[in-house]
């Protein structure tokens, strides 16, 4: 992936991600992979030493987001896993769909796997105490981060993984005094739980995992696509002259803005505010209309949000058993409804005081559209589309360093020899 | 070998300041006492990677490397016993397994030591950074203090 040096710095950890480089800092050190920890064992009624697995989960309405280090190189994983769940129903010959249990849940399936299900269940969306509570919503959850450490070379164990985990959450729900009563109540059942996951692959082979939250760090979504961008490997800020940083994260469920600006000091590093909200509803207003153009073509076809979802971006319906391009819906949608979203950058593109980074699945949908309007509006280096491979996941990847930071800061208050990872070989 | 110079610059102060205590009260000469240091702490760092495809550590093999390292460590965890910093020392009854040791199928991250250095370095600029704007709340230290930690087997 090319980077342009005007809008991602050389040295900032999204411009290593983009060489795809070992992320290891100057001095050859790899990130933080795993950490002593001491976690609460109410039947003992005293603290428990363990070792926690750092993970960082961007919690979207559309998708799991999911960023972990890998378990023997220095490359981060992420996975991107679409808000979906079905019960399983049992196949006949031939390749089966991996098939998931959670403590003793019914089978089920998540995912794509679960977008070809008959009976696929909508999960929740909308702000985090709406959402975790829901019993399914939790075991989608717990397969999802299955999936990413399965994903990042880990394997299945007898052994409990503790968890270390960075939890991005809607981003009006954390304020300068953390996170809201609703929130802390909706995490307790999940914290310090020890969850078993059951997993069967397509080919019958049968896998349980043993997960557990020790820790979780709440941050607000959005702010997580700055800090790749802001940072180095070295965990310092990048030399920058851009004094107001917006970042535009169109999503799936949602459409926000964080504005962070970089007040800077005549001696030291700058000070940073930040301001996040939210600006409107994300792609879901696309796919919605979208369900509702093939349903007058086709009165027979009645697609859940995650299915109209899933159309938008595949470009593909089944339609009669086949699977059919409905590209000229889809670009009927866009041409009419994205000037909607566009509408609301308006302000933000004529307002050039502002560095706009374009972030979120949406943007790679909205791709063409939006940058079109950008181009005629904004100068070279005053923007920055996050490239495509990065931009669903990026939020996630901001919330894996910040478990980095607050596992170094536990670790300095604990005074512990360190868990790393392997350096670059 | 060559003769050229070797920088210290970016040793931290505090080693150096150690070195420099440990040459007054041993009357070693600094170079002397580098080269102990470096050959300790090699053995040290090859224990840090991954060992390689034919399961060296460092090129050599790990029994003779942990027979090396035991006369280098004997006396640091002696230290570490003494003071309590042993780590999980004092977390488990005797005999008793740790509740999550390090998956056994991982390629084993060995535990090291954080320079200190790149500890202050990363936790004073991001760190810093994420205190100002309140964020990098613990959930953990959040029911410590309001005393709820619960804890319920599947």
């Amino acid at each position: 992936m090319l980077t342009d040096p005007m809008t991602i710095h050389p040295s900032s950890f999204l411009a290593r991600l983009c060489q795809q480089e070992p992320l290891t800092t100057t001095s050859g050190q790899a990130l933080l992979r795993q950490i002593p920890f001491q976690r609460w064992e109410s039947s003992s009624g005293r603290k428990v030493q363990t070792t926690a697995t750092l993970v960082a989960v961007d919690n979207g309405n559309d998708a799991f987001k999911g960023a972990i280090l890998h378990a023997h190189s220095p490359h981060l994983c992420t996975r991107r896993i679409v808000t979906a769940y079905a019960p399983a129903r049992r196949l006949g010959t031939g390749d089966g769909i991996t098939t998931w249990q959670v403590n003793d849940s019914e089978p089920f399936w998540i995912g794509d796997d679960a977008l070809q299900a008959a009976r696929i269940e909508s999960l929740p969306i909308g702000m985090t105490h709406d959402r975790l509570p829901d019993e399914r919503y939790r075991r989608y959850l717990f397969a999802c981060l299955v999936e990413l450490l399965l994903s990042a070379g880990y394997e299945a164990s007898e052994a409990e993984y503790d968890l270390y985990l960075s939890f991005g959450i809607p981003n009006e729900e954390v304020s300068r005094l953390g996170v809201n009563d609703a929130v802390r109540q909706a995490l307790i059942p999940l914290f310090n739980t020890r969850s078993t996951i059951r997993r069967t692959d397509e080919q019958g082979q049968i896998t349980t995992w043993a997960l557990r939250f020790v820790e979780v760090n709440p941050y607000p979504q959005t702010f997580g696509s700055f800090v790749p961008w802001y940072y180095t490997m070295d965990g310092t800020p990048v030399d920058t002259s851009i004094v107001k940083h917006l970042t535009l994260d169109i999503g799936g469920g949602q459409f926000h803005q964080c504005e962070v600006t970089l007040q800077h000091q005549a001696q030291g590093k700058p000070k940073l505010r930040m301001a996040a909200s939210l600006i409107d509803d994300g792609t879901i207003a696309l796919a919605r209309e979208v369900r509702e153009r093939i349903r007058a073509h086709y009165p027979g076809i009645r697609l859940s949000d995650v299915e109209a979802q899933q159309v938008l971006v595949s470009r593909h319906a089944i339609i009669e058993g086949r699977r059919t391009s409905v590209e000229s819906i889809i670009a009927e949608v866009i041409a009419a409804r994205s000037q909607n979203v566009l509408t609301h950058l308006r302000h933000q593109l004529q307002d050039e005081r502002s560095f706009l980074m374009f972030t979120g699945g949406g943007s790679i949908l909205l791709a063409s559209s939006l940058e079109a309007l950008v181009r005629m509006k904004r100068r070279p280096g005053s923007f920055l589309f996050v490239p495509k491979e990065l931009a669903a996941v990026l939020n996630a990847i901001g919330g894996y360093i910040l478990a980095q930071v607050a596992a170094q800061k536990q670790l300095e208050r604990l005074s512990v020899p360190l868990t790393r990872g392997e350096a670059s070989r | 070998m060559s003769s050229a110079p070797i920088s210290l610059r970016n040793i931290p102060p505090t080693a150096l300041h150690i070195a420099q205590s440990l040459c007054n009260q041993t009357h070693l000469s600094m170079a002397d006492l580098l080269r102990q240091a470096l050959v300790s702490g090699l053995l040290v760092e090859a224990t840090r990677f991954a060992p390689d495809q034919e399961g060296k550590l460092g090129g050599q093999d790990p029994a003779v490397l942990a027979r090396a390292l035991r006369r280098h460590l004997s006396s640091a965890i002696d230290l570490l016993i003494q003071y309590g910093e042993l780590p999980y020392q004092g977390t488990r009854e005797p005999g008793e397994k740790s509740r999550q040791e390090p998956n056994p199928r991982m390629e084993h991250p060995a535990a090291s030591g954080l320079s200190e250095g790149q500890q202050a370095l990363f936790e004073r600029a991001i760190g810093d950074d994420l205190e100002m704007l309140g964020l990098g709340m613990s959930f953990a230290e959040t029911l410590e203090s309001a005393e709820v930690s619960p804890e319920s087997s599947a």
